[in-house]
């Protein structure tokens, strides 16, 4: 799986606002906003890829337990796919 | 082909189009200096101006060139680091305020309010489309010649204090939101071209004005009393005096210090709304503003005898008696708290005062059975030293 547009993100405060490029303007823009995680996650989707290869990637560089990273992958690609920015 | 030099947003550039219609549109903004760029029109901008028109309106090629010499010279701009805005910018004794909000929510009308409101003190830099030169060192909105249904824009400039972003609602309130919450309509209301590129130098532009400008969010409603509510709540409370403010604005938007009203009220994060008290005489549980001393206290009545009060902070001991009608500068009307509007005189507040107030004698116990502890562990460490 990887995302449909190629995001580009901006940090603000604790937050990272993620804006898709090669989409509609105005109105239409799909922005995402997230944690620095889910901004993590957003940019190893740009490349095909699955939920462990995530996992993989994220356990090298945070000191979390394995389940919750899993979990919290899992939640973010359910959401993304649920708003249809996945291809499979 | 008619052809114009013109400097906008402090760029020269030479226009070369198809009508004269938007040659006379930037007829005020002409300028003799050597232009920086070139902007030619072509049919094919006209026909991709009427492709994307939101309207099914047959519009005339000379106002679609007009369009779109506005969406060739904003994406020219954002290579000098400026961004089209949709929005109405005033400037108030030369400060710029930026008001956005989706079209219809009433942007043009706020800025009328302001007019009204104080007058010769605005200048109305442009009511539609004006242009923001973002730098490290802050904001500066320019007037252009696209200017709303009102035509209302002048050229001139202001640097911008902040920008806010509008809300309808019945009553009036504004507060300070964090860049992350101000972004989404940022995004959405500054021209963003589709084309990877500009959208990034769009995001990195954007990315800079939100660590130099301040975002507030008002809830208006179309009342004179939304201009003093959102100019006060931007300002803080300036270089006037808590009276004047009361007796000039009529409402007094303030954060307060200190925790002796918590938990109802928490130090420098909870906005409150303050209007002067009128002639009424105050109630008990009502929460009000007096000045003792030379010191601004807000605290709530536990008496009242003859329009003398007796005052206590929620999370005080001690309470401030003997204070007069003349004491007492305004009444607390509402309590701004994470996007909630808490209005004092609401029945859920209403009861918590009362209780709060019956407490009192075993919240009284509480608290000096904690001082009384402290005391005799200092003493103690005291003793040990």
């Amino acid at each position: 799986m990887k995302l449909k547009y190629r995001f580009e993100s901006l940090e603000l405060d604790d937050k990272v606002m993620a804006v898709a490029m090669d989409t509609a303007s105005g109105a239409e823009r799909i922005m995402l906003r997230m944690n620095k995680t889910g901004a993590e996650i957003l940019y190893l989707l740009q490349e095909d890829t699955d939920v462990e290869k995530i996992v993989t990637a994220l356990k090298q560089r945070y000191d979390v337990e394995e389940d919750k990273l899993r979990r919290c992958v899992a939640d973010t690609v359910a959401n993304l796919r649920s708003s249809g920015l996945l291809t499979e | 082909m008619e052809s114009g030099t013109y400097k906008i947003a402090d760029t020269v550039f030479a226009l070369h189009s198809l009508y004269s219609t938007v040659q006379d549109l930037c007829y005020d903004y002409r300028s003799n200096s050597s232009p920086e760029f070139e902007l030619t029109v072509c049919p094919a901008d006209i026909a991709y101006e009427r492709n994307t028109a939101e309207s099914d309106t047959a519009f005339s090629d000379a106002y679609l060139e007009t369009l779109a010499v506005l969406r060739k010279l904003a994406e020219a701009l954002l290579d000098k680091g400026i961004l089209l805005f949709h929005g109405s910018a005033l400037a108030l004794d030369g400060t710029a305020y930026l008001f956005t909000a989706p079209s219809g929510t009433g942007k043009s009308t706020h800025a009328g309010l302001w007019r009204e409101e104080f007058g010769s003190r605005i200048c109305m830099i442009n009511d539609d489309k004006p242009f923001v030169k973002v730098t490290q060192d802050g904001a500066v909105v320019y007037g252009s010649p696209w200017n709303g249904k009102h035509r209302l824009s002048t050229n001139t400039c202001a640097p911008l204090k902040c920008i806010c972003l509008l809300q309808r609602d019945e009553q009036n309130r504004i507060e300070p939101i964090s860049p992350a919450d101000a972004f989404p309509t940022l995004m959405k209301q500054c021209h963003c071209p589709t084309e990877p590129a500009s959208t990034t130098k769009a995001l990195h532009l954007l990315g800079t004005l939100t660590r130099t400008t301040a975002f507030y969010r008002l809830w208006c409603n179309r009342e004179r009393e939304a201009a003093r509510i959102a100019w006060h709540g931007m300002n803080g409370q300036g270089s006037t005096t808590i009276e004047e403010t009361l007796q000039q604005v009529g409402v007094l938007v303030t954060t307060s210090a200190g925790s002796s009203m918590l938990p109802l009220i928490r130090s420098g994060k909870d906005l409150l709304e303050i209007r002067p008290k009128g002639r009424q005489e105050l109630r008990c549980d009502d929460i009000a503003l007096f000045c003792r001393n030379g010191k601004y206290v807000l605290h709530r009545v536990i008496a009242v005898k003859d329009r003398n009060y007796t005052f206590r902070g929620d999370n005080a001991l001690r309470a401030e008696r003997g204070v007069s009608d003349a004491d007492v500068l305004g009444v607390l009307h509402s309590i701004q708290r994470s996007g909630k509007h808490i209005v004092m005189d609401s029945i859920p507040v209403v009861l918590y005062g009362a209780v709060w107030r019956a407490l009192y004698p075993a919240r009284a116990l509480y608290m000096l059975s904690r001082q009384l502890y402290g005391r005799i562990r200092r003493s103690i460490k005291g003793e040990q030293r």
